[in-house]
């Protein structure tokens, strides 16, 4: 049978040789940090970079252990996906490629966004004790969608209770990105503006929490309620911007936002040790060996 | 803004927290007379920002369409799906809805474009000008996303233009496999959006009559099966013994999105084809049925109002029936129905209008619905060929008031 027949993957996947998933230490710290009255801070910085790496690792053989599973099933006359092919899969996403300077440029900024849209998922994940809904992070075709929707549910699991809006980037200037492009989209969103990935991924996660009839139909309301809406903004920076000072400035403008309180308005900053685009590499790389270390057939 | 018919089925839309369904079609008007009003004052250079409402269009719109796209009553979803396109349809007339230019995807892993689901919404609503009608506001740029995309966004626009024929066209010259762009997951979702195409080409031949084309032939049994395998296919879990990942969502939300939304318009439009009309007695059954596919290449859904005129029997032989319908209703739609159903059983038809130029137009109009190769012989205007042999449609002027047909 090939992996792709199987619908979940096995627990093994995400055991590492030599190592027991349970008692690893937490992937990310992460600590609650002032910015301004008007916004949340949140800062991030990596507890274990192996157990963040083996995160990162995880999600790439999840996603592709999916898209296997749709491929063999429907498109049966196409090769069989084996686990080796599974992996070079989960790798290639992890991977700079290209061969040209301006290639490998776009390569490493995409799969650099990538994992830093898996290290906001574990952040999210860490914070909320895996109760909230995600989708699985990956890139948007369009720099317009939307890069991550986070559902919370009432314990009755039947209330929307929070529906957080992430945009997620790397830049070498934190401060024009978060005041101009992520907070154009948090505008739109804002705003009410047509939402169409908003839609589409709500759906899914409203799906996945079970709910239909009237619950359902409530939950799609909640989530497009400014009420019950909030915007968390994250960028990864280095230890140079690791300051009250420089959150300030960064998420200067977050209060533009108007009519919502600042647990609404959520500013996250990863700190990396040394430069960002090397911090990065260093983690792909780390994801890739342990995507690597898999047992062949036992994963 | 809204007739009383129409107005009657946004009532029936289910109720969201501080929206009461009893008061959309007075909301929408009050949407529309604002959007209006804001075009005219940015036309006169004014600002013109909209007002800080609870419910504004846009919300309306996107919460609808998730309405559509997760309940799991089909009646819900049909009324849910008519203010979805309705609001959307409003909002359209707005400049601000610029991603419709045709810079973005029509189609990705993570959205189905506002235009293109607009009129798969008017379809799971069975209002089929509507859904032709939107399907003018959709953009298809080639480029934006991957080949089968595009064509999958081109023939769901036919679909909801009522344009079947070119859906098996497309089927007949597109290639039989795709190259995604990319690694796995492009993959993925290139194969969730062939199953969509393939679903509706087996849409379009089920509603036209006509076997599968051959690149959908045996894939699924029908058009449902197809879409529902998208919908459980684009969800998945991926279980992780470490805590810190747990069960990981796996997820392609914009073929999961337009899956449920083709769902909702088969639901809706299937049982609705031409088509399907079973032969009155007495009837000729092969020239019923070639008749009806004939009929489906322009007309392929029947409207509501005419398949109840059906269910009444009103198209069967010796059943005498008066109709009253405003223009544009149909009227001539449904008279075919009867006509073919007359010459179905070996008899005449005299088809009489009030004056000579609307004679002329419907004889042009029903050369067409009965076609010489069908029919066997020529629909004329000139009374005098009603005896002789080769004509066995006739139309006349108004004469009498004993005229048995009056358009």
């Amino acid at each position: 049978m090939t992996a792709a027949g199987s619908t979940t993957a096995k627990a093994g996947a995400s055991t590492p040789k030599g190592k027991t998933a349970q008692s690893a230490p937490p992937a990310l710290s992460i600590k609650a940090v002032e910015i301004n009255p008007d916004c949340t801070g949140s800062r991030w910085t990596a507890g274990d970079l192996d157990h963040l790496a083996r995160i990162i690792a995880i999600i790439a053989m999840g996603q592709a252990t999916h898209a296997a599973r749709i491929i063999a099933e429907l498109l049966p006359s196409e090769p069989a996906i084996d686990h080796e092919a599974l992996r070079a899969g989960a790798k290639q996403r992890l991977s700079i490629t290209g061969t040209t300077k301006k290639q490998r440029e776009v390569s490493q900024y995409h799969r650099d966004g990538l994992i830093f849209e898996a290290i906001s998922w574990a952040a999210a994940q860490q914070a909320t004790a895996g109760k909230a809904l995600l989708r699985d992070p990956h890139i948007s075709a369009t720099t317009q969608g939307l890069d991550e929707l986070m559902i919370e549910l009432d314990k009755a699991g039947t209330d929307v209770t929070r529906a957080t809006i992430f945009e997620d980037k790397c830049s070498e200037n934190p401060d024009q990105t978060f005041q101009q492009k992520i907070m154009s989209a948090f505008k739109a969103h804002h705003e009410n503006k047509r939402a169409p990935e908003l839609v589409a991924t709500a759906a899914t996660l409203i799906e996945k929490a079970g709910l239909d009839g009237t619950e359902a139909a409530k939950a799609a309301a909640r989530v497009l309620d400014k009420e019950f809406r909030a915007y968390r903004g994250s960028l990864a920076v280095t230890t140079d911007d690791d300051s009250l000072e420089r959150r300030q400035s960064i998420f200067k403008n977050h209060g533009a936002l108007k009519d919502i309180e600042a647990s609404q308005r959520i500013g996250a900053v990863l700190i990396t040790s040394g430069e960002v685009r090397a911090w990065f590499d260093e983690l792909a790389g780390r994801a890739i060996a342990f995507i690597d270390s898999l047992a062949a057939g036992g994963s | 803004m809204f007739d009383p018919v129409t107005a009657a089925i946004l009532r029936t839309a289910p109720a969201l927290p501080e929206l009461d369904p009893e008061t959309l079609p007075e909301t929408l008007t009050a949407r529309y007379a604002q959007l209006v009003a804001r075009r005219l004052r940015r036309a006169e250079g004014e600002e013109a920002t909209e007002e800080d409402d609870a419910w504004p269009l846009a919300r309306i719109a996107d919460a609808y369409e998730l309405v559509t796209s997760i309940h799991d009553d089909t009646d819900v979803r049909r009324a849910a799906a008519f203010v979805a396109g309705t609001a959307q349809q409003i909002l359209a007339q707005e400049s601000l809805t610029t991603d419709e230019a045709g810079q973005l995807p029509i189609l990705d892993r993570d959205r189905v474009a506002p235009a293109l689901a607009a009129s798969l919404l008017f379809l799971a609503a069975e209002q089929l000008a509507d859904a032709n009608e939107a399907t003018q506001r959709i953009r298809i740029s080639s480029g934006q996303q991957d080949y089968v995309a595009t064509l999958l966004a081109e023939s769901t626009r036919d679909l909801a233009a009522g344009r079947l024929a070119s859906i098996l066209e497309r089927a007949d010259r597109r290639p039989e496999h795709f190259i995604a762009r990319g690694g796995l997951e492009a993959r993925g979702t290139a194969a969730l959006f062939e199953t969509l195409l393939v679903g509706v080409e087996l849409f379009a031949a089920e509603v036209l009559g006509r076997a599968a084309p051959d690149k959908a032939a045996g894939r699924f049994d029908s058009a449902h099966v197809a879409f529902a395998r998208v919908l459980e296919l684009s969800n998945d879990t991926y279980q992780s013994s470490d805590p810190a990942v747990g069960a990981l969502l796996t997820s392609y939300p914009g073929p999961r999105h337009l899956a449920a939304l083709l769902i909702a318009a088969y639901a809706a439009t299937a049982q609705a084809a031409t088509t399907k009309i079973e032969p009155p007695p007495g009837v000729d059954v092969e020239f019923w049925r070639s008749w009806l596919r004939h009929r489906a290449a322009t007309a392929p859904f029947m409207w509501r109002n005419h398949r109840e005129a059906v269910e009444k029997g009103f198209h069967l032989n010796g059943t005498s029936a008066v109709m009253v319908l405003p223009t544009g209703a149909g009227k001539t739609t449904v008279s075919c129905l009867k006509i073919a159903s007359v010459l179905g059983s070996g008899k005449t038809v005299i088809f009489i209008a009030p004056t000579h130029a609307l004679v002329e137009q419907l004889t042009t109009d029903l050369q067409q619905v009965f076609p010489e190769e069908l029919l066997g012989s020529i629909v004329s205007s000139d009374f005098d060929r009603l005896f002789a042999t080769g004509t066995n449609l006739c139309l006349a002027p108004f004469f009498s008031t004993s005229d048995l047909v009056v358009d």
